[in-house]
Parts: structure tokens; C-alpha cells; sequence
């Protein structure tokens, strides 16, 4: 595993940050992390990259404690508020963080016109990233945390700022970074991309996890069918209501959520067996931000 | 550590007030001099004929001079460093400093170092120039100096700044800038203050006012290394204690037990500041 959580917990002075939070997320996957505004995915992002001091609970990256020095060696983060001196010009911030990491002088000026190359900054690198754009900001926020070529990288909505295209370049480089056997930790609101890139997902709530799984096992728990059939009475309404909750009835029309490929046998059962006809069976797989909704709205 | 201690470094001399008040103290030590100059000329002219009023006048004068050049430092220092920790804080900026192979403690100290740079360079400067400029209008007081004596002053020169930076790195862990900066001009102030109150209290013999006076420079010590520095610097001059003058009585010198106690407050702030930064969430 590259990074586990257990029990991590974390309350501010006034508010949950998060609430036994247990993941574990396996090496070489990209883990995209959901969750309404408020939700606490900075917060365990922050706890991981030893920014906020956890309440209680502990997580490990690589088997060694987060946040530690050994650990933060192989580590790359970037900030959902990045922001960076703003005297500096973008080529003096990489040189800068390069030197936090100890890398040696030959191969960080390398590696930095590498990068500057990859996030579209070459020809900003002289300017002083106080006259940056928000996104020119986060492209460079990008391009410090690949600096060290790390194994771990965790993205805290690495696409805020970033206009269409800078968008298409950030799924590259996830997908780059995938193919090269790096851990990609992602906490996004855009759920398309996330259903795009990701291999597994957990999504938190009120600082707690409610929902985690593979990306196929996810959006397959969550099916909706759509019925075409003839019915008389309510009582096929009501039987398919009582074993599935929600139904919505239109004109020779059932729409049902169901769990599984089975539970669409057994409403076609319900339906024969009461007398009625049964004309045809749509169902729906749900996409991400179908079922992110419908996960936070069912409860 | 040592690239927080260059990003520090850097970082200060980047700041406008650091221009500032390099213009301004260029203008200031113009003025001095010029000021110099012509008081000297009026005191040569024979207009004071008695020569222990001479000297107490010429010694008064480069007393100013160095009364002003502290308290510009303090001031320089305030400004340079009331946001050290709490700006990078408030902006987000360490987000991305802190989650780099650092440890927080090497952060601090590193922030701190880097400032202890710019100011000791500064520091150093203005004294010497400020002596120098007595030396060369030949103010009595000052002219036989040897060089331990400006040696010993200098490092005392220097440490008033350092143990404000001090202070200052342990405010800006626990307050936002704005209130580290009124925090450090109230406690810098309460020195002043209870630097005048002891010395009242000592010349009517009012102890409560001496104990009162003693406490408040526990707290805010700089101003009892200021008179530490001035004391060694006109330590030759018996007659005319530049001492004299300012508060308008004759101070106690403080002891060299007081400058051992500045620099154990200076490293327990700094511990202090080390310390509560380690549980701070960022
Ligand atoms: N420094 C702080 N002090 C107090 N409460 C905080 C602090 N930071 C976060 N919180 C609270 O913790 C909870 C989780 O916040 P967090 O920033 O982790 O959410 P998030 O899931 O990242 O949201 P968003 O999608 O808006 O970025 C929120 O209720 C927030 O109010
Ligand atoms: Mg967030």
C-alpha cells in the first residue's frame, strides 16, 4: 500500500475537519477523493502532507508516518490555496523549492526548464509571479510538486484555475504519471475527469466516509432501470416500492434504482407475477456525478 | 535550512520599507553630520568657555546620534520581521515551503537566521558610520576610543535588534502581523518606559518605582542593552556621562548579568516560537 489512513480524525476549534477517516489507497493507483465543499478532502490531503496535526488517528505513507522528513522526500503536493512568493520570479521558486528537496545544482536546472516546459511557462520563467494569472499560478504550483520526480503526488483540485486546455494537460500528466507507477492522490469537484482517470474513489461527508470502492465496482452498485410495461391497480407500484423505495411512475413507464444485475430479475418477476406486461428493459449505468448526487441526496 | 535562511535574506531586502529606510538613513546620517558640524563649530567658536561643559555638550551630541540609530533599528527590525512567520501564514505560502523536506523547527530557525543576517549588516553599518562621523568632527569624547571599547559597543549595538527579532519571530508565531506589530512597539515602548521609571526611582530613592522599572525590563529588555552599549562606548569620559541629558538624571549602569539574561530571553522566545510552530496546523 502507499498511503493508509486509520481513524484519522481531526476537529478544529469549532468544526469537524474529519471524522475516522480509514483509506487505503494501493501504489501505482490514482484515488480520487469526493466530496461536497466543506467536506473535509483538504483537510486529510493537509494531514498526509503533515500541514494540519491530526486530532487522533494515524497515516502512513510508504509504512513511515506522513508528514515526516523521510517521507516528504518522496512527496509531492499541491495546495488548494497555492500561493507563493510573489517577488520571485517562477524559474526562483522552482530553484528555491529544488533546494528544499537537496537536489543538486546540474540536474534541478535541468529538471526545471523540464517542467517549465510541461506546465507551458517557458516563456514566463523571468517574470515575477506576482504578475502571474491564478492559473499561470497553479501551473507553476503543478510543476513544484513533480519537481523532485516524486512517488507520491496529491493534487488538491489541481484544475481550479485551469482553462479547457490547461485542463486536457493536467489528465495527461495523471495519466503520464500512472503509466509511470506513480500514486496519484486527487480531490476534484470535476467528476467527469475523475471518472476519466481515476481507479478507485472514497467519498467523504461531513468529514466521514460514506462510500468507497474501484471506480467499475462504484458506478456499477448504482443502476437505474427504466420499465416499459401495463399494469392495472397499484399494486405492482407497490410491491416494486416496498423492495426497492423510490419509485417514479409516468405514463407506461417505472423508473427504479437498483443495486444489482439481479434485483433487475426480480422487479421483472414482480411485475409477471401480478398480471402485468412486461414491453422492455433500459438500464442505466450511473456516471460519477449522477451517483455523487444521488449518494449525498439518499443519505 | 539554508535555503529558508537565503529566501529570508532575500525576502527582506525585497521589502520597500528596506529601501526606505536605507534612503532615509542615508539622509539621517547626512543631517547628523551636518548637525555636528555646525554645533562644533559654534562650541570651538568659544562660545562655551568652560571645557567640562565642552565636553558635555560634544558627548550629548553623539549620544543623540546613537540614540536615534537604536531606535531606527528597532523600528527597521519591527517592520522586517513582524510577518516573518505569520505573513507566509496568513498568505498560504508555506503550504508549499512546509510540505517540502523541512522540518518545522529548521523553518523557524532559518526564517530567524536570515534576518539576523540583513539586520546585524545593518546594524553594523550604521554604528560604524555614526562613529565615524563623531570621530571625524573630532567630538572629544569619542576621539581616544580604542578598539575594544567600539568593538564590545558594537556587539551590544547589534544585540538590541537581534533580541527584538527575537520577540518579533515568537509574535509572529501566535499573532497575525498586524497585532505582532502593535504587540512588539506596545512591549518596546514598556522598556523605554520602565528604563525612565527605574531611573527616576533611583535618583528620589523610590523603590517600588526601581522594582517597577526592573520588571518591565524583564520584559522588554532592549532598551537596557541600549544603555549598556552607550555606558561601555562613553566608559573613558568620567566627567560628562552622556547618560546625562536624556533622561535629564544620572542612570545605573546596568550589569553584565543583564546582557546574560537578554540572550537567555532571546533563545527562550525562539524556543517558544520553535515549540508552539511544531503543533500549529498551517
Ligand atoms: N483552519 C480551520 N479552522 C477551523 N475549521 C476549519 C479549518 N479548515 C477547515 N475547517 C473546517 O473543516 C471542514 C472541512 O474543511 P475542508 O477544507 O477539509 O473541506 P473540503 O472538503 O476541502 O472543501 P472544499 O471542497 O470547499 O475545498 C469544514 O467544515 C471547514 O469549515
Ligand atoms: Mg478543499
Amino acid at each position: 500500500m502507499a498511503i493508509v489512513t486509520n481513524k484519522l480524525t481531526k476537529y478544529y476549534n469549532t468544526s469537524v475537519g474529519c471524522n475516522d477517516v480509514s483509506i487505503e489507497i494501493g501504489r501505482g493507483e490514482i484515488f480520487g477523493f469526493l466530496g461536497p465543499n466543506g467536506a473535509g478532502k483538504s483537510t486529510v490531503v493537509k494531514i498526509l502532507n503533515g500541514l494540519v496535526i491530526p486530532t487522533s488517528g494515524s497515516a502512513e505513507i510508504f509504512g513511515m508516518p506522513a508528514g515526516s522528513l523521510e517521507v516528504k522526500k518522496s512527496v509531492g503536493y499541491l495546495p488548494e490555496n497555492f500561493k507563493y512568493y510573489d517577488w520571485l520570479t517562477g524559474k526562483q521558486l522552482l530553484a528555491f523549492h529544488a533546494s528544499l528537496h537537496g537536489m543538486d545544482k546540474h540536474l534541478l536546472k535541468k529538471r526545471i526548464k523540464q517542467l517549465l516546459k510541461l506546465v507551458k511557462l517557458e516563456a514566463f520563467e523571468e517574470k515575477k509571479i506576482g504578475t502571474y494569472s491564478k492559473g499561470m499560478q497553479q501551473r507553476l504550483g503543478i510543476a513544484s510538486a513533480l519537481l523532485p520526480d516524486p512517488d507520491v503526488l496529491f493534487f488538491d483540485e489541481p484544475t481550479s484555475a485551469l482553462d479547457p486546455i490547461g485542463r486536457k494537460d493536467m489528465r495527461d500528466i495523471m495519466v503520464d504519471l500512472k503509466r509511470q507507477g506513480k500514486t496519484v492522490f486527487l480531490n476534484s469537484h470535476l467528476l467527469s475527469e475523475m471518472e476519466m482517470v481515476c481507479d478507485s474513489v472514497a467519498v467523504i461527508h461531513k468529514g466521514s466516509i460514506i462510500k468507497k470502492g474501484k471506480m467499475p465496482d462504484i458506478l456499477n452498485s448504482f443502476i437505474t432501470v427504466e420499465i416499459r410495461t401495463e399494469f392495472t391497480g397499484d399494486k405492482i407500484p407497490h410491491l416494486i416500492k416496498e423492495r426497492f423505495g423510490e419509485v417514479k411512475l409516468s405514463k407506461g413507464k417505472i423508473r427504479v434504482k437498483v443495486d444489482c444485475d439481479d434485483d433487475i430479475n426480480d422487479i421483472a418477476r414482480i411485475i409477471i407475477n401480478n398480471g402485468g406486461k412486461l414491453y422492455g428493459i433500459i438500464c442505466e449505468k450511473m456516471n460519477l456525478e449522477d451517483l455523487f448526487i444521488s449518494i449525498l441526496e439518499g443519505g | 535550512m539554508m535555503p529558508v535562511i537565503k529566501i529570508s535574506f532575500r525576502e527582506a531586502i525585497n521589502k520597500k520599507v528596506f529601501l526606505l529606510i536605507g534612503i532615509f538613513t542615508v539622509i539621517y546620517l547626512a543631517g547628523y553630520a551636518l548637525f555636528i558640524y555646525f554645533i562644533m563649530k559654534d562650541l570651538d567658536g568659544g562660545r562655551i568657555d568652560n571645557y567640562s561643559g565642552f565636553l558635555a555638550g560634544a558627548s550629548f551630541i553623539s549620544f543623540v546620534g546613537y540614540y536615534f540609530s537604536s531606535m531606527l533599528l528597532a523600528f527597521l527590525t519591527i517592520m522586517l520581521s513582524a510577518g516573518a512567520v505569520s505573513h507566509d501564514m496568513e498568505s498560504g505560502i508555506i503550504q508549499s515551503t512546509i510540505s517540502k523536506p523541512l522540518s518545522r523547527r529548521s523553518y523557524i530557525l532559518g526564517k530567524y537566521l536570515g534576518l539576523v543576517l540583513i539586520i546585524s549588516a545593518y546594524s553594523i553599518i550604521l554604528f560604524l558610520s555614526v562613529t565615524l562621523i563623531s570621530v571625524m568632527f573630532k567630538i572629544p569624547s569619542l576621539s581616544g576610543l580604542k578598539w575594544d571599547i567600539i568593538l564590545k559597543s558594537l556587539l551590544l549595538f547589534v544585540l538590541e535588534p537581534l533580541a527584538i527579532l527575537s520577540l518579533s519571530i515568537f509574535g509572529s508565531v501566535f499573532f497575525k502581523t498586524l497585532s505582532n506589530g502593535i504587540f512588539l512597539i506596545s512591549v518596546y515602548i514598556t522598556g523605554l518606559a520602565g528604563g525612565m521609571i527605574e531611573q527616576i526611582g533611583g535618583t528620589i530613592g523610590n523603590d517600588t518605582l526601581v522594582l517597577c522599572g526592573i520588571a518591565s525590563s524583564m520584559i522588554s529588555p532592549f532598551d537596557t542593552v541600549y544603555r549598556k552599549m552607550i555606558a561601555t562606548l562613553f566608559s573613558n569620559i568620567g566627567i560628562a556621562n552622556p547618560m546625562f541629558g536624556i533622561y535629564g538624571i544620572q542612570g545605573a549602569v546596568p550589569s553584565m548579568w543583564m546582557m546574560a539574561y537578554v540572550i537567555f530571553y532571546s533563545t527562550l522566545l525562539l524556543y517558544l516560537a520553535v515549540r508552539k510552530f511544531r503543533k500549529k496546523d498551517l
